[in-house]
């Protein structure tokens, strides 16, 4: 492999990577692909030690000896093999991803963004602190699973809604589901004492305008107002909607708020961030959360943002 | 909303039914090209070139996947 190439981790499934890889190619730039669901059963990882302190990873025995960045986009687990016992298959998962990411962390190299720099980012509890901390306005908010608590925040915060402390994905007896962000009503209040078995974040509802998805790719801003108020399905929630014709438009943003939101990042230590926030009636712009590695191929489709060449040419150095 | 069980957390009473899988089993990978490949209408795309109103509606609706590691 050459050794100024760029390294990608992500996933077979995501084609936001398809679309920088294909720009890639188009800058004659080179750069190697690993999808992460094919460690540890269809591809060999080695980690070698060396005297001068470097630690080389071998995939599939081509060794990466050196990268110019690293673009950490996506982990995706393997399916498990055939007859593999459930708890070998998660002994192995465990195993994989402490060696896997484990190597990754002992690159010194560009990144966007680094392992632990989005970890940590993922947090929104954490995120919220740093947001407020910056001077970004967040709704009123309390993390809990205590079902007294979070009947104070009704009574004082008026309209409330709930989201995920982490994803709202999950399953349950086969199916699928997602949870999106809801409003509570004083007739969810007598299922309140459910609320103990995970802790959620309550916060005020935000009357909107509409809502802005922020696109940071390192000093580079696209910004978007997405008119969730046009659609009922969309007005809490805009993921919630299967619209994909949700009307958006390309917003510029007020100075100050945009030095807020690269300050957000770079106290994150992101070079690379989704930012949702709201527009209200008053004008006011209210920060919801930031995803360290968000989606923005719809942004691309719909505004021709760019966002992919432009992610293409931070990871080759382009960009600041 | 959903009817809520025992044990359930009161957040899942706002749980939403999803398509399973997100048709990844219609996903292949071009090793050579390093660039996944879609099934559309029994012709194999490039995932980033292909192009329809499925495609669109995937494209908005993938960012309901945000987090980076699906552990």
């Amino acid at each position: 492999m050459n050794e100024s190439a760029i390294l990608i981790v992500s996933t077979v499934a995501d084609t936001a990577t398809d679309t920088v890889v294909q720009s890639l190619i188009a800058r004659r730039v080179a750069h190697q692909r690993i999808n992460t669901e094919d460690f540890p059963f269809e591809r060999a990882l080695t980690l070698d030690y060396q005297a001068e302190g470097q630690t080389s990873i071998a995939i599939g025995g081509s060794t990466v000896k050196q990268t110019r960045s690293i673009w950490y986009r996506r982990v995706r687990s393997p399916a498990k093999p055939e007859r593999m016992d459930p708890g070998i298959y998660d002994f192995c998962l465990r195993e994989n991803r402490a060696a896997l990411l484990g190597g990754l962390l002992t690159q010194s190299t560009r990144w966007m963004s680094h392992p632990a720099a989005v970890w940590r980012a993922e947090f929104k509890p954490y995120q919220l602190r740093i947001a407020q901390e910056v001077g970004l306005r967040i709704p009123k908010t309390i993390v809990s699973n205590d079902p007294d608590a979070i009947r104070r925040a009704f009574r004082d915060f008026g309209p409330l809604i709930v989201k995920p402390t982490r994803s709202g994905h999950f399953h349950q007896a086969g199916e699928e589901f997602s949870i999106f962000t809801s409003r509570v009503t004083v007739e969810h209040l007598a299922e309140l004492d459910a609320a103990k078995w995970a802790p959620s974040i309550y916060q005020e509802w935000i009357s909107k305008r509409y809502d802005i998805r922020v696109t940071c790719v390192g000093s580079r801003v696209f910004a978007a107002a997405i008119h969730s108020q046009t659609d009922p399905a969309a007005a809490v929630d805009w993921r919630q909607t299967v619209n994909a014709g949700l009307p958006h438009s390309p917003i510029e943003l007020p100075a100050p708020l945009v030095e807020q939101l690269q300050r957000l990042l770079r106290r994150l230590d992101l070079a690379f961030g989704c930012l949702d926030l709201v527009l209200t009636p008053d004008n006011e712009y209210v920060f919801l959360e930031v995803n360290p590695s968000g989606q923005w191929l719809w942004l691309d489709d719909q505004l021709n943002f760019g966002i992919s060449d432009t992610v293409a040419e931070w990871l080759t150095g382009g960009v600041a | 909303m959903t009817a809520m069980l025992p044990n359930r957390p009161f957040i899942m009473l706002f749980a939403t039914p999803i398509a399973r899988g997100g048709g990844h089993d219609t996903l292949r990978y071009d090793e050579e090209r390093q660039l996944s490949q879609i099934l559309v209408s029994g012709v194999w795309l490039d995932a980033a070139m292909a192009h329809g109103p499925a495609v669109r509606d995937s494209r908005f609706t993938r960012v309901r996947q945000e987090t980076t590691d699906d552990e």
